[in-house]
């Protein structure tokens, strides 16, 4: 599951800074999570992404939410419940705090970045079996956790990309930065949950092997509209390949 | 042969039963074709070497169908959800708390207020005046108290030779009204 959430980071980010008009402030994404065995894919997993605004004495921030959970039927064997949140501007998408907490089967691991722009560095907290450590790691400007990645890739204009076109971008994560690409594979009109939607077609990969496989074996689709959101997509892990599939949408932007 | 496929075809029946009454139950269609193919072929063989059917092979037949309806039923009628996710819900609640202690002290100076995008009904259901407040203004300016008395401005003395040095400028005397 946890690298299921990192295919979604590998959408997106650019260095560049983008304006708000595609996330709104109280919007639910439902999807859901399959894993191809011998060809035959099975539902595995919802995975929700929400946002919220999240009011502090001094502004309103925006808060971005992903969780994954197993199908009841699922529970028995392996049972996930992720949580990743992110805290962030509402304009600029920019992260001030972000907290992971996964328990898969046995494992579990809690996990809270702090950033500081200013300075260009995080406070990383990690709890696991009982354990806390506490690390300073240095970023580079425009680095982002994953949840503010997937949705930041929703502030992207596609639309003045050339197919062919790529971009790098770099994702904090398990304490470390990954570089990441993304490639502008052009429109394609798909058939969804929430209706026929012509979609930006962007391949996604990773400069760590061990996360993404593949070339262009990474694809998503993300609605050509102004909310961007994201409908589809193919992944290729070391374990396997699945699909993740938009099941409903609710309180979109435009 | 003969021999050969029902053994083959018993091994694939019970996979597919078991593969049926698992969560990966659309998985059972394969041992499922199996077991079928090849209890067809030892049913054929046998015919072919005129030996009475053993029941071996319309057991695993019947497995296979048992296989097949379980996992077309489990496919049509079963819906995946979620379920027992409290804990999930606790642990976001308790999260989100700490956090909004945590931004409280950290410094979002790049944060552009007026371009929120925050509905107008928020923020008046977030605005209460009390009317006590307003009857009885807490910050009310407290003028000072004149530090020259009356009585003082009419023994103030001009001296005659003061006024004879004094410089006025012809812009200033248009301005000037006689009553």
């Amino acid at each position: 599951m946890t690298r299921l959430f990192f295919v979604f980071a590998l959408f997106l980010s650019l260095t560049l800074s983008a304006q708000n008009n595609a996330v709104s402030s109280n919007e639910k994404l439902v999807y859901t999570a399959s894993y191809n065995m011998s060809g035959v894919l099975t539902d595995i997993a919802q995975v929700t992404m929400e946002t919220s605004p999240v009011k502090t004495s001094s502004a309103t921030l925006l808060k971005l939410k992903c969780t994954a959970a197993t199908y009841s039927k699922w529970d028995s064997f392996f049972k996930i419940r992720d949580l990743y949140e992110s805290y962030v501007n509402p304009n600029t998408l920019t992260p001030y705090l972000y907290n992971r907490d996964i328990n898969e089967g046995s494992y579990s691991k809690y996990m809270k970045y702090t950033f500081s722009h200013k300075t260009k560095t995080v406070k990383a907290l990690q709890k696991r079996k009982g354990k806390e450590e506490n690390t300073t790691v240095t970023i580079n400007s425009g680095t982002k956790d994953i949840v503010t990645t997937i949705y930041y890739m929703r502030l992207l204009n596609y639309s003045n990309l050339s197919v062919g076109a790529s971009k790098t971008f770099t994702i904090l994560f398990d304490r470390k930065e990954v570089k990441a690409k993304i490639t502008y594979l052009g429109k394609e009109t798909i058939s969804t949950a929430i209706g026929k939607k012509e979609c930006y077609k962007i391949a996604v990969g990773s400069s760590d092997s061990s996360i993404l496989q593949g070339n262009n074996s990474n694809i998503v689709w993300l609605t050509a509209d102004e909310n961007k959101i994201m409908v589809y997509g193919k992944f290729k892990i070391p374990v396997g390949n699945g699909e993740i599939k938009i099941k409903s949408a609710e309180g979109l932007k435009n | 042969m003969k021999k050969l496929f029902t053994i083959l075809a018993v091994i694939a029946a019970i996979f597919a039963i078991l593969l049926a009454v698992l969560p990966i139950s659309n998985l059972a269609v394969f041992p499922a074709g199996a077991a079928l193919i090849f209890g067809l072929l030892a049913f054929y063989f046998s015919k072919k070497q005129g030996e009475p059917l053993k029941k071996i092979i319309p057991f695993s037949f019947l497995l296979t169908i048992c296989a097949l309806v379980l996992t077309t039923y489990k496919a049509v009628f079963v819906t995946t959800e979620v379920e027992n996710i409290e804990d999930l819900e606790n642990t976001e609640l308790q999260l989100e708390e700490q956090a909004i202690e945590e931004l409280e002290g950290l410094e979002i100076d790049d944060l552009e207020i007026e371009n929120l995008d925050i509905d107008p009904a928020e923020i008046e259901a977030d605005i209460k005046i009390e009317e006590t407040t307003l009857g009885n203004p807490a910050t009310e300016e407290t003028i000072p108290e004149p530090t020259v008395k009356a009585d003082e401005i009419k023994d103030i003395k001009i001296n005659e030779a003061e006024l004879n040095d004094l410089e006025f400028d012809e812009s200033d005397l248009d301005d000037f009204e006689m009553n």
